[in-house]
């Protein structure tokens, strides 16, 4: 990787960042282990709208959360300047959805540890922050120098690879281990099936056994 | 499944008449099961781990994890009718909030058969939400960092209230619970009174057919606890509201509801009138004094003062 595609890989990441920041932090919707291991769920069984819907709409906060994702966006347009390449138009469009999978492998890895917080409330109430940082921080090294026994594990088993490095090789036509440029989005739905899964299974658990830990917390606020 | 208890999205307030309340254990025109709250054998046992802090215990703990089954409710059976106002009471640990917690769908039961308004908490979650209203004294619905109005509004559209209705309503509770001052402030910013009458106009805005109340009144002065109590009683006695609430003063409990459903260690210990609860206590021998009282209730003379301060 030469180093403005390095740039392009930090911008990217700092994009990802900045929506999940919008889309995905209000209300620690997308911390949701917080939710559960301090009760806050409960609020949630009492409103006439599914559980996915209310989730969905509750993490917008289009002002405080924006600020990542455009200082991201001039970082990128300085990278693609310096790269000095020819982008067809429709590139615009597979860089979104890019994008889009990188935020969901992170929601789904924030889902499926979360799913330990209906157990051990008081353990786990943090583990979607651990989790995200600890992805967020590997994800942004470069991996294009490392010998092929620590990139494969880290695009496989824990992916921090799919969150910035390959959709930037990817973009650029560069998939490493001759991967289809589609292949995040296919972890991203394993991950996402998986989550639900277990999910689900936590929050049987949880209506079965009561946490009995409310905290407000953080709650509408 | 009969439909019968979710037809009606008139706002109570057009219901100018006297509706009078269905008179107490007379079944009401339908089964129970159609409205109103029907509990069958419901059991519920939670598991509480116990810990010791000093000594051997520590190590006892990390070896061999003492667990306690605590049967929270026992085979509990009771069914409320529509229109009923019935007070929840018993001893601290009895099992009232898991109770409220079982018919809100928060929980579920060990074992046994919930049926809220006609619906299963767990099943018919969704639909059941836009007839019911829940509230826990010591929890707040209200956005925090927001107006009131604005929780008003939020209420609004998740419950998706029509226009007029939600318009009767607000103008019903703001009269009734006197919150026309409080709507622009945020809600951080409101005593725990004040919170507790916008957290309630707020559970009434979808007209809800069946409200469950856990302490209400916890922490609330006199004068704010009258206010409730005769706010609830015209919800129920003018609008058919079902009530269902536990508190800890059994005056208050008396003065709104007609009926007393008592439990103790997970079991029903009585279901009745509170005038049958007073035989009872003879029945056991109960001594009690009849208080004749030559000077004024104090509570009454403290309501007054506080009335004059404001
Ligand atoms: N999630 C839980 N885990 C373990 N035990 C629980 C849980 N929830 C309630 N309990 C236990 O169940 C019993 C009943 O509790 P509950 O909160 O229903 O009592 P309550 O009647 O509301 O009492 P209070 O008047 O103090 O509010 C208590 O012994 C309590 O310790
Ligand atoms: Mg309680």
């Amino acid at each position: 990787m030469n180093r403005f595609e390095v740039l392009f890989m930090l911008a990217y990441t700092t994009i990802v960042t900045g929506i999940f920041q919008t889309f995905c932090s209000g209300a620690n919707t997308g911390h949701i282990s917080r939710r559960i291991g301090r009760g806050q769920l409960e609020h949630m069984f009492n409103q006439p709208v599914s559980l996915p819907m209310q989730l969905a709409t509750e993490g917008f906060i289009p002002f405080s959360g924006s600020s990542n994702l455009i200082s991201g966006t001039v970082i990128m347009a300085v990278a693609l300047n310096g790269l000095d390449i020819v982008l067809p138009w429709w590139w615009v469009l597979s860089l979104i959805g890019n994008l889009i999978v990188t935020v969901a492998i992170i929601l789904g890895n924030s889902y499926f540890a979360s799913s330990l917080a209906f157990y051990a409330p008081v353990q786990a109430e943090e583990i979607s922050t651990f989790v995200i940082d600890t992805f967020g921080h590997i994800s942004t090294f470069p991996l294009s120098g490392m010998p092929r026994y620590l990139q494969f594990p880290l695009i496989t088993f824990i992916p921090t690879g799919l969150l910035a490095w390959f959709p930037t090789l990817a973009l650029f036509g560069k998939a490493p281990f001759g991967l289809s440029a589609w292949y995040p989005l296919l972890i991203a739905i394993i991950l996402w099936l998986f989550a639900a899964h277990f999910f689900r299974k936590g929050l049987h658990y949880y209506v079965k056994t009561g946490i009995n830990r409310y905290h407000p917390m953080g709650h509408r606020r | 499944m009969s439909r019968q208890a979710s037809t009606d999205t008139t706002p109570w307030v057009t219901a100018g008449r006297r509706r009078k309340a269905p008179a107490m254990f007379t079944p009401s025109a339908g089964s129970p099961l159609n409205g109103g709250v029907h509990v069958q054998c419901v059991t519920k046992t939670f598991t509480q781990w116990q810990r010791e802090n000093a000594g051997k215990g520590i190590l006892r703990n990390l070896l061999k994890p003492q667990k306690k089954t605590v049967h929270a409710l026992d085979d509990v059976s009771f069914t409320i009718n529509p229109g009923e106002f019935v007070a929840y009471a018993g001893p601290n640990g009895a099992g009232k909030s898991t109770t409220m917690k079982l018919l809100a769908g928060m929980l579920q039961p060990t074992q046994g058969t919930v049926s809220v308004l006609g619906m299963s908490p767990d099943k018919d979650r969704i639909r059941l939400m836009k007839k019911l209203g829940v509230l826990f004294g010591n929890r707040t619905e209200l956005w925090w960092d927001h107006p009131i109005s604005q929780s008003f509004e939020w209420k609004r559209v998740v419950w998706d209230i029509p226009d007029d209705v939600y318009k009767r309503n607000l103008e019903m509770v703001t009269d009734l619970l006197d919150i026309g001052e409080l709507q622009k402030t945020f809600a951080r910013e409101l005593s725990l009174g004040q919170r507790m009458r916008a957290d309630l106009a707020m559970m009434l805005l979808h007209s809800p057919t069946l409200i469950l109340l856990d302490e209400p009144t916890l922490g609330l002065d006199v004068v704010a606890k009258r206010q409730m109590i005769d706010f609830l009683k015209k919800v129920n006695r003018e609008n058919g509201v079902t009530i269902v609430v536990t508190s800890h003063d059994m005056d208050d409990l008396e003065e709104m509801a007609e009926r007393i459903l008592m439990i103790s260690n997970g079991k029903i210990a009585y279901d009745g009138s509170f005038d049958g609860l007073r035989a009872l206590s003879e029945a056991y021998g109960i001594e009690t004094q009849t208080v004749v009282i030559k000077k004024a209730p104090i509570e009454q003379v403290i309501a007054g003062l506080y009335k004059a301060w404001k």
